[in-house]
């Protein structure tokens, strides 16, 4: 097999293969189907991280690369908040209010994880020698939207809910400590990257972002758009016979047989 | 009146969206002296090629979506033709773009390089974007359920 077959049959096949197992698992009803599409997405997960070893010649392996270093940080962040959140005041599935610590732990962790990536040794370098380039696009445009979608909800608690203060002091303090990271890419030398590498891809991400909202929301548009062209073409639906009196004292022998019982002692 | 204050409410979360960024450009501006880490021509090119690929991406996952609507009404086909077209559309532009030059082509010698770049490049962007908005949200449900715990309804006396 030449090289552009092999990226096919070992990274963009599994990774279609995890998309179309996410999409049988959400869609279909009954346990078996579900439990295949988890299969199905779990080993293409796997078969994607292993890449870098089975497709090494491909650029596209250096994204199954980068999956393989941030799947250990990104579970911590999502463990920590998980546990965060349900040893709080929840009506269902609450945890001992002791695992709150164990989730600001993990927490933390995740985050310190993430930092050493950029500006430590734990720099995803690909080949042995450069710095994996989707890092470069994946670290600047994660902790750019962290900042921006924190000032969003912190505002957005003032607004649409009621003393929730300390709340959205919490939310404004998370897009600060994102912010002041990013100053720090900027300003600040990595072990592996330079502070003049983040800049220029900190403000690529920045283009990135904005195309991507105008992108998915024009494709959004045209799938509306679709549905009410066709919804209006289909016209009015055809109106039914009112019912017969026999339908009429079927349905109120139903409801007799449904309504009344016994009271409560 | 309501309508007016949500449409004041959408404009401050815009700006608030907005916000950060300019508070990074002005720092690092002040800090810099100058601007010179944002090229005009290269950031261009990202956003042009963003929109194109996430166009694309976005309409064959609402392509997928449609067999759920069909599932509600008989299967019609007109709406898969309608959203086929809009895919074939995302996928012509990306490729007639990008083929007419350098414009469109960041540091790949070929359209099917550039075009693979782009998925690739479009799928670790998703990946960042969907671990942020699951890390803010996830803290936001956090701050909200390590609160106090409210009374919502007072008892009838």
């Amino acid at each position: 097999m030449d090289d552009t077959m092999n990226a096919v049959a070992f990274f963009w096949f599994p990774l279609s293969m995890m998309a179309l197992g996410a999409w049988v698992s959400l869609s279909s009803k009954n346990n078996l189907r579900t439990n295949f599409g988890r299969f199905i997405s779990v080993l293409g997960f796997v078969l994607v991280c292993v890449s870098p070893w089975t497709v090494p010649t491909s650029p596209s392996s250096s994204i199954g690369h980068l999956i393989g270093f941030i799947v250990g940080p990104s579970s911590l962040l999502l463990i920590g908040i998980y546990l965060l959140t349900f040893s709080g005041n929840v009506p269902v599935g609450k945890l001992p209010s002791s695992d709150r610590k164990l989730g600001a732990f993990c927490l933390i962790l995740g985050s310190l994880w993430f930092s050493l990536m950029q500006w430590g040794e734990f720099t995803p370098i690909y080949e042995g020698s450069e710095v994996n380039r989707f890092w470069l696009i994946f670290f600047p445009t994660f902790i750019l939207m962290i900042c921006c979608l924190s000032s969003v909800l912190s505002i957005s608690m003032l607004i649409i809910g009621e003393e929730r203060q300390k709340e959205s002091k919490v939310m404004t303090s998370i897009s600060l400590i994102s912010m002041v990271l990013i100053v720090c890419g900027l300003t600040i030398d990595g072990e592996n990257i330079s502070s003049e590498t983040f800049a220029n891809y900190f403000w690529l991400s920045v283009s990135d972002l904005f195309g991507i909202l105008v992108g998915t929301s024009l494709s959004i548009f045209i799938f509306g758009f679709v549905i009410y062209v066709y919804e209006r073409s289909i016209g009015e639906p055809d109106s039914v016979p009112p019912p017969t009196s026999e339908e009429l004292s079927q349905a109120s022998e139903k409801i007799a047989l449904n309504i009344g019982g016994f009271e409560s002692e | 009146m309501s309508e007016l204050k949500q449409t004041l409410n959408l404009k401050i979360l815009f700006i608030a969206f907005l916000l950060p960024i300019f508070v990074i450009w002005i720092v690092e501006s002040s800090l810099k002296g100058d601007f010179s880490s944002f090229d005009s021509s290269d950031s261009f090119t990202r956003f042009a090629n963003a929109i194109l690929t996430s166009y694309t991406l976005g309409s064959v996952i609402l392509l997928g979506n449609l067999f759920f609507y069909a599932d509600s009404r008989k299967r019609p086909l007109a709406p898969l033709i309608g959203m086929l077209l809009a895919v074939f559309i995302g996928i012509a532009a990306t490729l007639l773009l990008i083929g007419m030059g350098p414009m469109l082509l960041e540091a790949n010698g070929s359209v099917r390089a550039q075009a693979v770049y782009n998925i690739g490049h479009t799928i670790v962007s998703f990946l960042a974007i969907s671990l942020a908005i699951a890390v803010c949200v996830g803290s936001m449900f956090a701050t909200l359920t390590n609160g106090k715990k409210r009374q919502i309804f007072y008892e009838e006396e």
